[in-house]
């Protein structure tokens, strides 16, 4: 029974490093098109499985399943934990590491049981070593390609085809790099469940070859979004990888720096690594907000899959050390996890929803802007067409006023020349006829001329609210009460007045009075405030 | 895998395509030359030449980006490259075209001018002399293509003033000519000053590969 539960954590977790961890190394040097894609899928498979089967790889992985018992699911609840622990984090926009939370998980479990009474930092210091190695490593490369690619004098084109077996060494390089640290988990899952290392590597080579497809359409999508990369920077970022998680699985290494072999973070080391070639380029080839994500990810992945696996555990064999509660446990985490996942959707779902809403508000918005423009262009067209209206009365103005200069200046000629005949008269009836006659026209001028007519015209068409309104409610009023209103409004005197309506200053004290009694002023009430009010 | 061959013979289309195109730019300037002064017979020679350069360099070019797509590793560089090569054919077919017009159109390009097209030619063709060093240090010496290229941008800014002065002298003093006249006279100064603005385009996409490399 355990052993179907080995293969099925097996591929549970084969699946998940494949698609989500190992294609930011591998596809480094895809897209370079050493290798057709058929033989990478195939040695993406057959290297780590023959790796799996070196004495250093089983060391590693003897290591790793110390601390699982075998056979009452132990190793169930590990990988639960460690599944769980780095989809939670991945939820939450960080990069996860499936090693590091298994090694996490791992402690959690020894903690729970009681055998250790501190977590052992053995694992946390070679991680916290594998990125200086990584970053050195791909840095000194890095300088080193550079300048046999810039400085050397050799053909683009030669040097191009020189790094194409170079390519495919560090393909090879990496898988096999890949089978004696990370994927060293997988036998130690096989050894909890009792499976002898060679059928844990054919258990582990069958998975990988049927996750090939998958790890080479990974790898080309990452290869894609890398493009920025040059050929010399990606074959240094690989080697680098490469080298880290050989360093860090090998004993002898380990030893001298006083570390324990380890399997570590890949997507960490790969940034790691790109920092390095950054340092050298002095640009950066990654964004410093993945990097900061990696690195959080790589923290937290073993802290959350230790409290996941410490709290699993406690509650499992809260009941004695039966296997029945720890699949109890599972279960448990099952559900937990299937309710975090919902979570985080609903979560996701209702930030879709409020974007979506503010871009209609947004919409909205600039309708509503759209629509105001729209009335502000009609406002300036409808006082330009105000102000046109008020030129051409103004243009008219001139006009009248040219032509009233031009007729008075013949009226007053023929006056002149009416004056000489009547001074060169000898008769004294004659003379008086005529002065007569002169005075007659002069008065009919004055009461006949347009002038007075105009002007009044002109006021009502300045002040055509006030004519309306005035109109309007006090309908009884005469022409010449109106005519004398609107002179009030506009501030001339009673003798103004006066000469303008050709009546005397009397009279037009008579008609103010006449003009307060029909408007129905009481006494007090001052009458050109009244109508200035209208 | 590791085809040795068929890299040297990729790297040698590559020089071959530049030389070529080295030669295609003195067969136009022989081709103007011979045209200015009614050299009827080299003329047609230097038209038939370029064709065959036209072709030639057509076929070098597939060969080049057979080769660069199935013998080297490059990422990247691959698609700058290309880039590259296709400008420059623009170029070839331009120069083509060119001296085809000459050829097809006749104009009439009065004596006093032949100096000032000689010199427009001359600039246009040295901007475009200019980027074949530039653009065959990419492939060498990426670190030298600033250097080379500040020449482009020179000779550049030189065609456009000797595009402006035969502009301005056929439409300010030639009185004597027809407006139409006037307007083909202009139009095949365009023309070759659009090679010189040409070789600047090339010129600006080699500065972007430089800094490609650079990082």
């Amino acid at each position: 029974m355990w052993y179907i539960g080995a293969i099925v954590s097996f591929a549970a977790v084969a699946a998940w490093m494949t698609a989500k961890e190992i294609p930011a190394a591998s596809g480094l040097l895809l897209p370079t098109g050493s290798m057709p894609r058929v033989i990478f899928g195939i040695l993406s498979a057959v290297l780590p499985a023959a790796t799996l089967l070196l004495p250093q790889t089983r060391q590693l992985s003897a290591m790793l399943a110390g601390g699982l018992g075998t056979g009452d699911g132990q190793m169930l609840l590990v990988v639960l934990s460690a599944l769980l622990a780095v989809m939670m984090l991945d939820r939450m926009y960080l990069i996860p590491s499936l090693c590091t939370a298994f090694t996490g998980a791992v402690e959690g479990l020894k903690l729970a049981s009681g055998h250790v009474a501190t977590v052992d930092l053995a694992a946390g210091l070679t991680w916290l070593a594998a990125l200086p190695v990584a970053f050195v490593i791909a840095a000194v490369l890095e300088y080193c390609l550079k300048a046999l690619f810039n400085k050397s004098g050799i053909h683009f084109i030669v040097l191009s085809r020189w790094m194409r077996p170079v390519a495919v060494t560090g393909i090879c390089l990496f898988f096999v790099a890949t089978g004696m640290n990370n994927w060293a988990i997988l036998p130690a899952l096989g050894l909890s469940a009792g499976m002898a290392f060679p059928y844990s590597a054919l258990a582990a080579f069958v998975i990988l070859a049927l996750l090939g497809r998958l790890l080479v359409h990974r790898s080309q999508l990452t290869g894609e979004s890398l493009s920025e990369i040059s050929l010399h920077s990606a074959i240094s970022v690989s080697f680098a990888v490469s080298a880290t998680l050989i360093l860090t699985s090998s004993q002898t290494v380990c030893g001298l720096l006083n570390i324990r072999p380890t399997p570590v973070s890949i997507p960490s080391v790969v940034i790691a690594a790109m920092l390095g070639i950054s340092a050298v380029r002095r640009v950066y080839a990654i964004e410093p907000s993945y990097a900061g994500r990696g690195l959080a990810g790589m923290a937290l992945s073993p802290l959350l899959a230790l409290v996941l696996a410490y709290f699993g555990s406690s509650f499992a064999y809260r009941g004695g050390s039966s296997a029945y509660p720890m699949v109890a446990a599972a279960f448990i985490f099952l559900i937990a996890g299937i309710l975090v996942l919902y979570m985080f959707r609903r979560i996701k779902k209702s930030k879709e929803e409020a974007e979506r809403m503010l871009a209609i508000q947004r919409q909205q918005v600039y309708e509503n802007q759209k629509a105001l423009n729209s009335m502000e262009i009609k406002s300036v067209l409808y006082e330009n067409d105000r102000l046109h209206s008020t030129l051409e009365s103004k243009r008219k103005e001139l006009v009248d006023i040219a032509l009233i200069i031009g007729e008075q200046k013949e009226y007053l000629t023929r006056l002149s020349d009416k004056i000489r005949a009547v001074a060169d008269t000898g008769d004294n009836e004659e003379r008086d006829r005529l002065l007569a006659d002169m005075d007659r026209e002069i008065r009919q001028r004055l009461q006949s001329h347009n002038i007075t007519d105009d002007f009044y015209a002109k006021v009502e068409s300045l002040h055509k609210d006030f004519s309306v309104k005035l109109s309007e409610s006090f309908p009884n009023l005469t022409q010449q009460e109106r005519k004398l209103a609107t002179l009030l409004r506009l501030g001339f005197s009673t003798k103004y007045i006066a000469s303008l309506m050709f009546i005397t200053p009397k009279s037009v004290e008579i008609e103010r009075y006449r003009l307060r009694a029909k408007l129905g002023l009481k006494r007090g009430e001052n009458l050109i405030n009244f109508i200035k009010s209208i | 895998m590791f085809h040795h061959n068929k890299t040297k013979r990729l790297v040698e289309n590559i020089d071959r395509y530049f030389d070529g195109i080295d030669q295609t730019l003195l067969i136009f300037k022989d081709g103007v030359r011979n045209y200015l002064y009614s050299r009827r017979e080299d003329f047609d020679d230097n038209l038939q030449n370029m064709f065959k350069y036209v072709t030639e360099l057509g076929s070098v070019r597939k060969e080049i980006e057979d080769g660069l797509y199935t013998q080297t590793a490059l990422t990247r560089s691959k698609g700058d490259i290309m880039r590259l090569l296709e400008k420059l054919s623009h170029i070839v077919k331009l120069l083509g075209d060119n001296l085809m017009q000459f050829e097809i159109e006749v104009p009439l390009i009065p004596s006093e001018l032949n100096e000032s097209f000689l010199k427009l030619t001359e600039l246009s063709i040295s901007a475009m002399e200019s980027v074949i060093p530039a653009a065959r240090a990419y492939f060498r010496t990426p670190e030298l293509i600033p250097e080379k290229l500040s020449r482009v941008y020179y000779y550049e800014k030189e065609t456009s003033k000797c595009a402006q002065a035969i502009k301005r002298k056929v439409f300010h003093e030639m009185m004597g000519l027809k407006l139409s006249e006037k307007f083909h006279l202009r139009y095949i100064t365009l023309h070759i000053e659009n090679l010189s603005e040409g070789a600047e385009n090339i010129a600006d996409q080699l500065s972007l590969m430089y800094i490609k490399r650079a990082i």
